[in-house]
């Protein structure tokens, strides 16, 4: 009998989780006062008497950030409510300094939608999204000896949650879908995107159950994981503690419970006892969000184009490879540089080529901010004189290097052909000069000339290495081979 | 939200969610008190509210929007003062227990 037990396989598990994402939309002011909306000021520096939760005190939503929910919900095909309203959720802790959290909770801003995420092998799972709603952020806290110091620049900054239905089987699926909708919504100009200053954060809900098994198991809350790949690793090495407590014949509770990066374990922060009761109630001083036609379309309009469609338009009618349409569409700015270059007449598999090699390096990007090393305009013109032979391909990477000191130093607008005629940049593609120069050059040679002529191919390069040598770099790479080849190969008719 | 509305409404349950201790003397007579208002608010039940939908203001429209521009009217720093005790710009509180 004992034997039996020992030797049954282990059943298999599902894993079932949920992602719940809270999204700071990028406004300037907070979700209900006129506060700035900074990260990292010194404590209390943009607060006010709204947002510090003075009686007597009203809110009035801010229209961007309506926008910005709104486009949230378009961007992951969500349904926008005609009519939504806010909610009070109540609850007592020091960075909340009303005593509840302006929300929305019966009647969101918008219902359904998905993510559709690529499986690892092969073919794609549609992850569908509960709910979108707005909400206030809290405050923060320290804790320091007895006290706890409140900072409350962050309270009311306006974000969305998007709640995600437990459709994600695996913490490589959770990391994708949230991979996925960051870009969505960094594309659409909703949210900055950055994790380590917590202004997209995730939360998991994380359960498992015997294969087969309709009801769902016991769950778990990871909170406040700030990367994707850690995201990844807790959800599974969860899942993992999870089947190992219910096949050594023991009971998972509900709670929540955080990640400890270094030792790769979860661990317990505290139990969910009852269900928590946060008394929500309409909330009496705002009437209800009206999200008109005229609204609804301007939103609609404006919504900037994703990155999914940017690289397909990328690889199809521009010719670049998925690994370049990738690389450019990794951030909105970058991709938007590479645009305007294209716009301005730049070749964009040479350009393409040209930014992922020479540019990204210098390009530093912050949230939705990047800055870039030289304009897209300069770009444009320095790969148009490559283009036209006025200069080598060599010579542009100098160029730019030039430029890019130049826009660096502080000039305003560099007239990137003038810079390379001052530095004495220009091709030698005149024919009769260049050809002079190739004829010389075989002449000067003619123990090589002879040798390669008696089948020693290998030499060309010799040649062409003269060539380059005799005219400082500046001879025409296509036409001095082509030249080369012809005072080369004439040698029938005993030509130099 | 269609709830009995007094499931929820022991004095001890309600003391516990208000953060306040109450003594037994106290939480008999707001029981005593609380029974009252609820009896007195169940006469709303009698109305046939059937197909009307839910007010939740008795003000008609949409909320009005603001744009999205910083304004400051009042300092930080004034309503900093206001707290009882401050370190470094931070409001000082006790230490929060979990």
């Amino acid at each position: 009998m004992g034997v039996a037990t020992i030797d049954e396989e282990r059943r298999p598990y599902d894993v079932v989780v949920g992602l719940e994402v809270h999204a700071q939309l990028a406004t300037r002011t907070k979700l209900f006062c006129s506060c700035e909306t900074t990260f990292g000021a010194p404590p209390n520096t943009h607060v006010c008497p709204v947002c510090a939760g003075h009686p007597g005190t009203l809110p009035v939503p801010n229209a961007e950030a309506v926008r910005l929910a709104v486009r949230a919900c378009l961007t992951v095909g969500t349904e926008v409510s005609k009519t939504s309203r806010f909610s009070r959720k109540n609850y007592f802790y020091p960075d909340l300094p009303k005593g509840y959290q302006i929300s929305q909770f019966d009647e969101p801003l918008g219902k359904g939608g998905a993510i559709v995420v690529p499986l690892e092998g092969g073919g794609t799972k549609v992850a569908r999204i509960e709910r979108i709603h707005m909400e206030e952020d809290a405050g923060k806290n320290v804790h320091e000896g007895r006290e706890s110091l409140v900072d409350l620049n962050r309270a009311g900054t306006p974000l969305v949650e998007i709640v995600g239905r437990p459709d994600l089987s695996s913490g490589r699926e959770a990391a994708e879908y949230l991979r996925i909708l960051r870009d969505a919504l960094v594309f659409a100009g909703v949210n900055d995107g950055n994790l380590e200053e917590g202004s997209f954060r995730c939360d998991a809900n994380v359960s498992v159950k015997p294969r087969g098994e309709e009801k769902l198991g016991t769950r778990v809350e990871l909170k406040n994981i700030n990367s994707f790949k850690f995201v990844e690793r807790a959800i599974t090495i969860e899942a993992a503690r999870q089947i190992e407590v219910l096949e050594g014949g023991g009971r998972l509770v509900a709670e929540t419970r955080g990640w400890d990066e270094k030792n790769e374990t979860t661990f317990s922060m505290r139990e969910k006892e009852t269900a928590q009761d946060y008394r929500y109630f309409p909330e009496p001083d705002l009437l209800p969000l009206v999200i008109d036609e005229a609204f609804l379309a301007e939103a609609r309009a404006s919504l900037p184009e994703g990155s999914a469609s940017k690289r397909a338009r990328y690889t199809e009618s521009l010719g670049l490879t998925p690994y370049a349409a990738e690389v450019l569409t990794q951030h909105p700015k970058v991709a938007a540089y590479f645009e305007e270059a294209v716009a301005l007449g730049a070749d964009p598999v040479a350009l393409g080529n040209f930014v992922q090699a020479e540019v990204l390096a210098d390009v530093t990007t912050h949230g939705l901010d990047a800055t870039f090393p030289i304009p897209a305009r300069a770009l444009s013109e320095l790969l148009s004189l490559v283009k036209d032979g006025t200069i080598s391909g060599k010579q542009g990477k100098e160029l730019y290097r030039e430029v890019k000191t130049r826009v660096g130093g502080g000039e305003g607008s560099v007239d990137v052909r003038a810079l390379a005629e001052s530095l004495g940049m220009r091709q030698l593609t005149d024919e009769t000069a260049l050809r002079a120069l190739c004829e010389k050059v075989v002449a000067e040679a003619a123990k090589q000339r002879d040798d390669y002529r008696r089948g020693k191919k290998g030499l060309f390069g010799f040649f062409v290495g003269q060539v380059m040598k005799a005219s400082q770099g500046k001879a025409n790479p296509k036409r001095t081979n082509e030249i080369l080849t012809e005072i080369l190969e004439a040698s029938a008719e005993g030509a130099p | 939200m269609e709830r009995d509305p007094r499931a929820d409404v022991s004095p001890a349950h309600l003391a516990a969610l208000a953060g306040l201790r109450l003594s037994d003397d106290e939480a008999g007579s707001f029981g005593n008190d609380l029974d009252r208002i609820l009896a007195y608010m169940s006469l709303l039940s009698e109305v046939d509210t059937t197909g009307i939908a839910p007010l939740a203001s008795p003000t008609a429209g949409a909320s009005p929007l603001r744009e999205d521009v910083p304004l400051r009217e009042v300092s930080a720093a004034a309503v900093v003062a206001l707290a009882p005790k401050s370190q470094d710009g931070a409001f000082v509180v006790p230490k929060i227990l979990e």
